[in-house]
């Protein structure tokens, strides 16, 4: 009994990739492990304990209004989504070579799959840490949702859109990907997760707003917590960045869609 | 019916030259016909699948059909190392949107027709190439396509896999048609009533297959001739042509050894290595 193959439409077509290639995804991104999925959770806890010790005895608690943890949870999330996606779109041609032969599989899939991986699980793991946060008493507001969800959405595609674009140049000019590898380092320390940006002198400040992460992480910030403000943060800076990224990431894609299934 | 029209691909090479697998070519394919693709290595022969089975588009013109077409069925079959070939059976039958109850009755077949057994479950990258050849052709008998692609496919794997290859090529081509790459002639003639020859980036087809065949060989000829005219540094291709026939008869008696052993096997198709041009 041979199946015979069922056209889909182009919409359900296109689902049915992204969800397998997601499957794929957690497979191999979490299989391996004993706790799995648990690893969305620890992996940023982790990170954010090692930082918090290391930076917690300096900092005292002069974060203002919100518990340092939690502050610094916040903008580290957001920032991992960010360097998490461009990391992530480094390999996703290489790591699925091999399912670029079926005709459905176009090779931004993998890329996509990749972006939806990780928005999936940075926000779920921030969703779950509030949550956390409320049990241990710390007071976030429920009030400001669509902010939160404009900062992650605008992260996302800022590091999306940059992953697709570099990650096509990596794949020509192979040591650009070491570069962005460490090029990617000093964002932890510029774009305002260790410290709020009020913190920083105004004449070194306005050096580091031209950065969007400060923008989309200090917005989060003040979403979350209506007593904690800052001054100089808006969402349109980083919302035309985050469109001249995921433009320039499209088109990049489209101009060279063929040269990528060369093997 | 698949119909390539004006097709052109190349290659960058280093340097900035472009290396012309197919030069404005166009062909029709016609369906319920088993073709053999015929032509020296590096003549585009898999990319020439690769492209009818839509993994990779030419740089100009187009290749176009209402028929549904395998993916091409080889060494590269197509799957991804990490995962084990359950793991990428669930992912083809998920991409074509397969229900559950056919997910389970494709990874049954798979599982009998394979024998891979406890490696069904371990990762591809632990796979010979002969499993995962078996893994790929056992997949894609379960689907109904009009054209099976078939790069290389028999070369590689053992006796019962070839067995019950020639026994599925027989079967499909009851209904649907074979694109069949294969450096062994005697393979070609089996499965194939007619031949495309590629070579220098054109492509010629052959209604009757032995036509083909005979194109082929006369070109092989053709080529060596060049090759034994050319001003070469004498010496050193005397040398060379020593050597290469002191390696010929060893291989010709390990042939010979290797047929006397397995005679009382029967084998499905006879690999007569004279036959075999690499």
């Amino acid at each position: 009994m041979a199946i015979k193959i069922q056209h889909h439409s182009p919409w359900r077509s296109q689902v049915l990739v992204i969800q397998a290639l997601l499957q794929r995804e957690f497979i191999t991104r979490f299989g391996k492990y004993k706790l799995g999925v648990i690893w969305v959770f620890v992996d940023p806890l982790l990170s954010v304990l090692v930082i918090g010790l290391l930076l917690g005895p300096f900092r005292g608690s002069s974060s203002g209004e919100i518990p340092y943890a939690f502050f610094l949870l916040c903008g580290f999330m957001l920032l991992s989504l960010c360097t998490g996606s461009i990391t992530a779109s480094l390999g996703a041609i290489a790591s699925n070579q091999g399912l670029l032969v079926f005709k459905k599989v176009q090779p931004l899939d993998p890329f996509l799959a990749r972006f939806v991986f990780q928005l999936v699980t940075v926000s779920s793991a921030l969703v779950i840490f509030c949550l956390i946060a409320v049990w241990f008493g710390i007071e976030l507001s429920a009030g400001h949702l669509f902010e939160v969800v404009t900062c992650i959405l605008l992260t996302w595609m800022i590091g999306s859109g940059a992953g697709l674009y570099l990650s096509i140049a990596a794949l020509k000019v192979k040591e650009l990907e070491k570069i962005i590898t460490y090029g990617m380092r000093p964002l932890m320390f510029i774009s305002a997760v260790l410290y709020p940006i009020d913190a920083i002198p105004p004449a070194y400040a306005q050096y580091l707003l031209y950065n969007p992460l400060v923008h989309t992480i200090e917005s989060l910030r003040m979403a979350l917590f209506p007593i904690y403000t800052v001054d100089r943060v808006n969402l349109y800076y980083p919302a035309a960045w985050a469109i001249i990224a995921f433009a320039l990431g499209m088109m990049s894609y489209r101009n060279n869609r063929h040269f990528l299934t060369q093997r | 019916m698949i119909k390539i029209d004006h097709v052109t691909k190349y290659y960058p090479l280093k340097g900035g030259k472009l290396h012309y697998v197919l030069k404005d070519v166009s062909l029709e394919i016609p369906s319920n016909h088993s073709i053999g693709v015929l032509g020296p290595n590096g003549a585009g022969k898999s990319t020439l699948l690769r492209m009818i089975g839509g993994a990779e588009a030419p740089n100009s013109g187009s290749i176009t059909s209402t028929s549904s077409i395998s993916w091409p069925l080889g060494l590269s079959a197509g799957f991804q190392g990490s995962l084990s070939g359950r793991q990428n059976i669930l992912f083809v039958c998920q991409i074509n949107g397969l229900s559950k109850a056919e997910t389970r009755h494709v990874i049954e077949q798979v599982i009998e027709f394979t024998q891979l057994g406890p490696y069904f479950d371990m990762p591809v990258k632990t796979y010979s190439s002969g499993m995962r050849a078996k893994l790929g052709f056992g997949l894609s008998i379960n689907f109904d396509f009009d054209y099976y692609l078939i790069d290389e496919l028999t070369s590689v794997g053992d006796a019962t896999f070839r067995e019950k290859a020639t026994l599925e090529f027989e079967r499909i081509k009851q209904s649907s048609s074979l694109i069949f790459v294969a450096h062994n002639l005697n393979v070609l003639r089996k499965s194939c009533n007619s031949a495309l020859f590629l070579r220098n980036g054109d492509a010629t087809y052959y209604e009757d297959i032995e036509k083909g065949i005979a194109a082929y060989q006369a070109y092989i000829q053709e080529k060596k001739g060049e090759s034994a005219h050319k001003p070469v540094a004498k010496k050193a291709a005397a040398k060379k042509t020593i050597a290469e026939k002191t390696v010929v008869k060893k291989s010709a008696l390990h042939i010979a050894a290797k047929k006397t052993s397995h005679s009382s096997h029967i084998t499905p198709l006879p690999l007569s290595k004279n036959d075999t041009i690499t």
